[in-house]
């Protein structure tokens, strides 16, 4: 992205780190580069930990991304695990300027680039919310209610960037036809956007949906990820939504070579556990805020998070 | 991608490029590095055979949102996707 003479890059990480659980975490990453700045968020890293895989294959990821500044979140925070967070911790001391949160939900980082203000927010578990292109209820006034924050909290040259893990895992492979809703009943959708055969390509109505409310409340880029193949880019009120690029790095081809059962069942709804609080810094947070606080090692602006 | 000076929340133009290479030891972490599917990963170097493949693929699929996608040099005069906003 240029911005004022600042340069910045997207990529995603889609569940990176899910090739070493039976029972994959749940990961997802944008790195945004900005001038002498990067971002790499990053999701799931929890269950790299016990492997000890986070040096020996994300060093050389983030380094030839050009990552200075690094904000991970993982959707551990408060689970007695967390101590295992000490070796992203560990990490990021290795002369990476960092942040690291754990959040359960999604988080965001503000800071200042150029003559403006970018906030890159993450949406960790949107995919609880529309799993396998069904919406839970209460999904849209949560979305809803989320853009409606931002919006409030943003100033007027802020610009933000949302990436959302809402998954997909090669839906079409999996033999999963996404669901659309028409006049309020739950179709097939179309096998792609012209009717043309073969697997649907085309994110599911409720991948959509969101995308669109989100941008309808403020944000200005959306950034899909986990469906770990294109999905194309709309652009919907002169807002670019990448519903697909695919994963910059994921190791779920290993997990799919020694593993080709069926993906576990979804967690019950997290909705219930989340609360935005991204318009306050750290230092002022509630409780809601607080855990998100405790892994920061350093901070560079606004960090919040929502649990 | 590039915003507008004037409006700083107004997107021009969105160029989208194969992503990093040469990861060294690191590529075995990549799908896209075995090529087990085109559709698995953008991690593909501009002259790799599947890259033209994908940059088709991506063209179709944004169409279907009425999404126009150009080929463009980048500087290094390797191809790139462009969406003009």
């Amino acid at each position: 992205m240029s911005r004022h003479g600042v340069e910045m890059m997207l990529f995603s990480f889609s569940d990176y780190g899910n090739g070493h659980d039976d029972f994959g975490s749940e990961s997802q990453a944008a790195t945004a580069t900005r001038g002498g700045f990067s971002y790499l968020n990053t999701h799931g890293i929890r269950r790299l930990m016990p492997f000890g895989s986070w040096d020996r294959d994300m060093s050389g990821v983030i380094d030839a991304a050009d990552v200075s500044e690094l904000t991970a979140a993982a959707e551990a925070a408060g689970d007695p695990d967390a101590s295992n967070f000490a070796e992203v911790l560990a990490f990021l001391d290795q002369g990476y300027e960092g942040t690291f949160q754990g959040s359960s939900g999604a988080m965001a980082v503000s800071e200042e680039a150029g003559d403006g203000r970018v906030t890159l927010a993450e949406f960790d578990q949107a995919h609880r919310g529309i799993e396998e292109g069904n919406m839970e209820p209460g999904w849209i006034a949560y979305v809803q209610g989320v853009a409606q924050e931002m919006a409030n909290a943003r100033s007027s040259d802020e610009l933000i960037i949302a990436t959302i893990h809402w998954a997909g895992n090669w839906s079409p492979l999996r033999g999963n036809v996404p669901m659309c809703r028409e006049n309020g009943v739950w179709v097939m959708c179309p096998a792609s956007p012209g009717g043309s055969e073969g697997p649907s390509w085309f994110p599911a109505a409720a991948i959509r949906e969101t995308a669109h409310l989100l941008i309808e409340g403020g944000v200005d880029i959306i950034q899909g990820g986990s469906s770990h193949h294109l999905l194309g880019v709309e652009i919907y009120n002169g807002s670019p939504i990448i519903y697909g690029c695919g994963p910059l790095v994921d190791d779920y081809w290993h997990r799919r070579q020694r593993k080709q059962g069926p993906h576990p069942p979804p967690s019950p709804s997290p909705l219930n556990r989340w609360r935005c609080c991204t318009a306050q810094p750290c230092a002022e947070t509630t409780s809601l805020c607080s855990t998100t606080c405790t892994y920061r090692a350093t901070t560079r602006g606004r960090s919040c998070g929502f649990l | 991608m590039h915003v507008s000076r004037n409006n700083p929340r107004q997107i021009l133009r969105l160029s989208l490029t194969p992503l990093i290479r040469g990861m060294g030891e690191n590529a075995w972490a990549m799908p896209g590095g075995r090529a087990s599917s085109v559709y698995q990963t953008n991690l593909l170097g501009r002259d790799d055979p599947q890259w033209t493949q994908l940059q088709l693929a991506f063209v179709q699929l944004s169409a279907g949102f009425g999404t126009v996608v150009d080929f463009d040099p980048d500087p290094d005069g390797a191809p790139e996707l462009v969406i003009t906003i």
